[in-house]
């Protein structure tokens, strides 16, 4: 800009002031002297020392000189320069004039400097102030003697802000400081360097997730602790750093117990590196010990008096926290509502309006005239929560609402009330249903996975085995490998794969990162980054406003109507993106520029392909409806749409007071299924499959359509790991599978399932099945979703139902007992052959009507099959039935009876007999203790029984009290 | 407005407030800021209030005795620096115009 004028000529802007004002201006700053009426140079006329003292003129209060950079040696200041005359006679300004503005403004640099200096002398006197500070010497004492060091120090003590300024200070080398929260981070990077003087981003800086300020000279850095652990997984010795802080480590996330595990291990390796933990309370004992009895330094006090009162449970809150938190923020009369919130802090009575006095509350939503409403959560974008920083003209006060976020390591100057409900909300996981409550109570805060993922990521061969500073149970960490297992992350030993490798790097959620990854693959990049980014942040839409009396949408739902979409959650957020854009382009455009139109327009192939990606993502995240839903008397289900899906997949299960699908979109079951389950297990015949040991589908005459689905499956999984594998760096080979078990082979052979077979066959021969590449597949995987799937019925299989659902080794024992090998390809537990590493043939019972809702020992009315006789009998004993000469001979008596059944009939029995392999006459061993019956034959008494364990000692019990009583008769 | 000085020193400590910080220039022309011209050998940081200008800010400078902040507190500049010591000795103080006397 100095280029045409001089810069204290642009501050003028485009009015230069009337003649009223310039009386004003003579008056108050140069009428002494008269500094305009004579016009003359008063460093002409101060000839002496003594003149400069006696006669006051303000531009001698000035110590420095702003120059026109293209001014001359004769004219330093460039008024004689055209440019500056023209922009002078442009605004109306006389040339005598010129020197005026000018000397203005430097008087405004100099109360500019003025005032930022005297923010520097306070911030200085603030900071020796903090109790913190008289600790300094010893602080510095422990870590010049020892590699690590607890500061323990109650909220306000200002350790966050002055222990990282002590040791960069002290010559600690380059300091890194973790923080739980980005926001936490960025304010004491912001703080920190404003205290030492620094610009922000020269000495000091910070790093989070999306961001950062800092340069090579960056001496102190303010990181999140996915940073810190980011830089591990790619520097595992923190060779930049020569000292470390792990702030408010009481806060355990899951981030910093995993953070101190590492650096524990890291100690030995870097002697020369220093480690101080800071925390508000600690559980020192514990902490000390695991770093081998490292100091303690207690910082007793606070700056601050505090003054608590107690308030009630106000009315207000009652009565209006519901409206709070429906209405769009600060739309309706929002004043009055602040100003009976902080009616309880008696603010307005006791506390004169000209005093400063913001108030901090801490809510769970926002909520105005003499106050500015500020919002301060993690979710607004950096810039938004900034200005909570910001100080408010004078008059008027600042209200900021901030959930938990500004509870520690924040500080936010002028803050005089905090008004604080008590109730918080956090988020925690439990690890049985993968489920995330938002309730006021703490189990484990984040889910294990991905704590696990970057465990495994930073090379440590065994999750189970890291030191943790308090080990999560063992389930949890089984729960969280199979998570990671189902998602191709790790191999089923734990181990971590090329795919799990990206997505620990991927700064995103792991589900999220597997979707983007094969978007990209498939050629579907900006598609997925919408979604993905979607599904991250918290949805933009507020609950669905139903109307309580009715259990019906309310008619504000309409407005949304057209942005639903029936196909769930992702697809909502996709035309509400696209909306968004079609708006901004309106804005920026001319209409007729617009190009794109709504999502609801996207193709049902792509639709198709979306579905799969998300579920090939989410899963395990997977829902089916509840049959036995309608019919109890509060329905626990809601569903928005008027179909009842009869597969959801979600992005988080989340427990409010209701427990909530989130992301949830309705998929296509069976293509779902297939393609991303861990472990399908199949009848011999395909008819039932049963997926991942909870889900079991079943298709009914069905077989030759579900093994081609099957073969399908495998194909495109074939496809998408070939495409991975050619895209990753360091993917291993798959190895061959090992031959399956010879009777099961020469079954499969005989079998009519020819898609089997060939995938048999391709697993065992590498090569013998074509290579897709990403555009092929997609229209692949789209097409396997958008093909209507066989007539199947879908429920999940109760726990205790399951073992009867499984053929177990029934199937082979003949084989186990002839001492022969099995290979690695037959599952011993199940029974069935591994076709794929997740495909197990025969290896679930075909039988659909006897077992379905009850468990094996369960007695029930049951019509048998092949003889139609009534009978009351358990499954063992129902089997042992059909394989009995008795119901055989039945059976083809009523076959020759009945003609036509008997066909029905003797399929029946065929079927039986393939799926059994145990053959006529010989009963099946159950495994399924005191309650089966077996079959007894009684010595004594040279007959034959159907009797469980008890029966058959009461039944020799009671011979022998027979031959007892004898001889008494006798 | 001699030659730049060099970097010699590299904190300031005001000496009757005690103030201290460290500094990135001392002298009459940060070399950052060329437009602007310190009538002082001042000490000089980089306004870190102000991240986003370049603002060279003074934070004090030396009188004739010892090396005081800019902070009213402890001195004021008419012509030069004057520390709050030695405006308040008779002879200086009598020599001050009328508007500059405290008290």
């Amino acid at each position: 800009m100095a280029a045409v004028s001089p810069e204290w000529l642009s501050e003028l802007g485009s009015e230069a002031p009337t003649e009223a004002q310039w009386e004003l201006i003579e008056r108050v700053f140069f009428a002494p002297r008269g500094f305009f009426a004579d016009q003359t140079d008063a460093r002409a006329a101060a000839a002496s020392f003594r003149e400069f003292y006696t006669h006051y003129d303000p531009q001698y209060k000035l110590n420095f000189s702003i120059l026109d950079p293209a001014g001359s040696a004769s004219d330093p200041h460039g008024l004689d320069r055209p440019e500056v005359s023209a922009a002078a006679a442009r605004v109306g300004l006389r040339r005598e004039r010129l020197k005026a503005v000018r000397l203005l403004f430097h008087m405004h640099e100099d109360f500019a400097q003025k005032k930022s200096l005297a923010a520097l002398r306070k911030s200085a006197a603030d900071r020796a102030a903090l109790p913190v500070t008289r600790y300094a010497p010893q602080l510095l004492d422990h870590l010049r003697s020892g590699q690590v060091l607890l500061v323990v120090g109650a909220t306000g003590c200002g350790k966050s802000t002055q222990v990282p300024r002590l040791l960069l200070s002290a010559g600690f080398g380059k300091v890194v400081c973790t923080q739980p929260r980005r926001l936490a981070a960025v304010s004491l990077a912001r703080r920190v360097s404003l205290e030492s003087h620094c610009r922000n981003g020269a000495d000091v800086g910070h790093q989070v997730r999306f961001e950062g300020v800092r340069s090579g000279g960056t001496r102190l850095l303010f990181v999140t602790e996915g940073v810190l652990l980011r830089q591990l997984e790619s520097d595992p010795d923190l060779s930049e750093w020569d000292a470390v802080l792990l702030d408010e480590v009481h806060e355990r996330h899951s981030s910093t117990d995993l953070l101190l595990g590492l650096l524990r291990r890291l100690l030995p390796r870097r002697p020369s590196l220093r480690l101080v933990l800071m925390s508000a309370t600690l559980d020192e004992d514990a902490l000390s010990a695991f770093f081998g009895g490292a100091p303690v330094l207690h910082v007793p006090g606070r700056t601050h008096p505090i003054d608590v009162r107690h308030g009630g449970p106000h009315r207000m809150l009652k009565s209006r926290a519901k409206e709070l938190l429906s209405a769009p923020l600060l739309l309706r009369d929002t004043r009055s509502s602040v100003s009976q919130l902080l009616a309880p802090a008696g603010s307005a009575a006791e506390y004169p309006a000209a005093e400063r006095g913001d108030a901090l509350v801490f809510a769970h939503a926002a909520a105005s005239g003499k106050w500015i409403v500020l919002p301060l959560h993690a979710s607004l974008p950096v810039e938004a929560q900034e200005r909570v920083f910001d100080v408010p003209p004078q008059g008027v006060r600042k209200v900021v609402l901030a959930t938990n976020v500004a509870e520690t390591s924040v500080t936010i100057d002028g803050i005089r009330f905090v008004v604080d409900s008590g109730a918080v909300k956090e988020m925690s996981f439990d690890p049985h249903s993968r489920l995330e409550a938002l309730l006021p109570c703490w189990i484990l805060r984040a889910p294990l996975a991905s704590t696990v993922l970057h465990i495994l990521a930073l090379g440590v061969a065994d999750a189970r085995r890291f030191p943790y500073l308090s080990p999560p149970p063992a389930a949890l960490l089984d729960d969280a490998l199979a998570t990671l297992h189902a998602l191709g992350g790790t191999d089923s030993e734990g181990r971590l794969t090329a795919l799990g490798r990206v997505l620990a790097r991927l700064p995103v959620d792991h589900h999220h990162g597997k979707m983007l990854l094969l978007g990209v693959l498939l050629g579907r990049a900006s598609l997925l980054l919408t979604v993905t980014a979607a599904l991250a942040v918290a949805s933009p839409l507020g609950r669905m406003p139903l109307d309580m009396a009715t259990g019906q949408l309310a008619p504000e739902a309409a407005a949304r109507g057209s942005l639903l979409s029936p196909l769930g959650d992702p697809f909502t957020l996709l035309c509400l993106f696209d909306g968004w854009m079609v708006r901004l382009q309106y804005e920026v455009l001319r209409p007729r520029d617009v190009t794109r139109g709504g999502t609801a327009a996207l193709p049902a192939r792509e639709t198709a392909l979306l579905q799969a990606l998300l579920v090939l993502g989410l899963y395990p995240n997977v829902a089916v409806p509840d049959p036995r839903n309608g019919s109890r008397s509060r329905p626990e289900q809601l569903y928005h749409t008027a179909r009842v899906p009869d597969l959801l997949v979600y992005a988080t299960l989340l427990r409010t007071k209701k427990t909530y699908l989130t992301g949830a979109a309705a998929v296509s079951a069976l293509p779902a299924l297939l393609l991303c389950a861990v472990r399908v297990d199949a009848s011999e015949d395909c008819t039932r499959l049963l997926v991942d040991n909870w889900l079991c589908v079943d298709l009914p005459s069905e077989s030759e359509r579900a093994a081609a689905l099957v073969g399908e499956a495998h194909a495109l999984r074939r496809g998408l790991s070939r495409l991975l594998r050619a895209r990753l760096p360091q993917a291993g080979c798959e190895a061959p599978l090992s031959d399956l078990p010879s009777r099961l082979r020469r079954r499969l052979d005989a079998s009519p399932l020819v898609p089997l077979r060939e995938m048999a066959r391709s697993e065992r021969e590498p090569g013998s099945l074509p290579g897709l590449d990403g555009e092929a597949l997609a229209e692949r995987l789209a097409q396997f979703f958008l093909a209507a799937p066989p007539r199947h019925s879908l429920r999940s299989v109760p726990r205790s139902q399951l073992a009867s659902l499984f053929r177990a080794a029934d199937a082979l024992q003949e084989e186990i007992a002839a001492g022969r090998s099995l290979g690695a390809s037959f599952d011993a537990c199940k029974g069935g052959a591994l076709l794929t590493p997740w495909f197990c043939w025969a290896s679930a019972r075909a039988e659909a009507a006897d077992s379905a809702g009850y468990s094996a020992h369960m007695k029930r009315h049951t019509r048998c099959s092949q003889c139609g006789a009534a009978l009351i009998v358990s499954l063992a004993e129902l089997r042992a039935h059909q394989a009995s000469e008795a119901c055989r001979e039945a059976a083809a008596a009523r076959a020759a009876d009945e003609g036509g059944a008997a066909d029905e009939g003797a399929a029946d029995r065929e079927a039986e007999g393939a799926a059994d392999a145990s053959g006529p006459g010989q009963l099946p061993e159950e495994a399924e203790g005191a309650n089966a019956r077996t079959r007894y034959a009684c010595d004594l008494c040279e007959k034959e029984f159907l009797f469980t364990a008890t029966e058959v000692l009461r039944h020799v019990a009671r011979h022998r009290q027979e031959a007892d009583a004898e001889p008494d008769v006798g | 407005m001699g030659a730049r000085e060099p970097e010699s020193e590299t904190s300031f400590t005001c000496a009757l407030c005690g103030f201290e910080s460290r500094i990135d220039y001392i002298g009459n022309r940060p070399p950052w800021a060329p437009s602007v011209v310190f009538r002082e050998r001042a000490y000089i940081l980089r306004d870190p209030t102000n991240a986003a200008t370049n603002h060279p800010l003074c934070i004090g400078a030396s009188c004739s005795v010892w090396v005081v902040c800019a902070a009213p507190a402890c001195s004021l500049f008419y012509t030069r620096r004057l520390c709050v010591a030695c405006q308040t000795r008779t002879e200086i103080r009598l020599e001050l115009p009328a508007e500059l006397r405290k008290g």
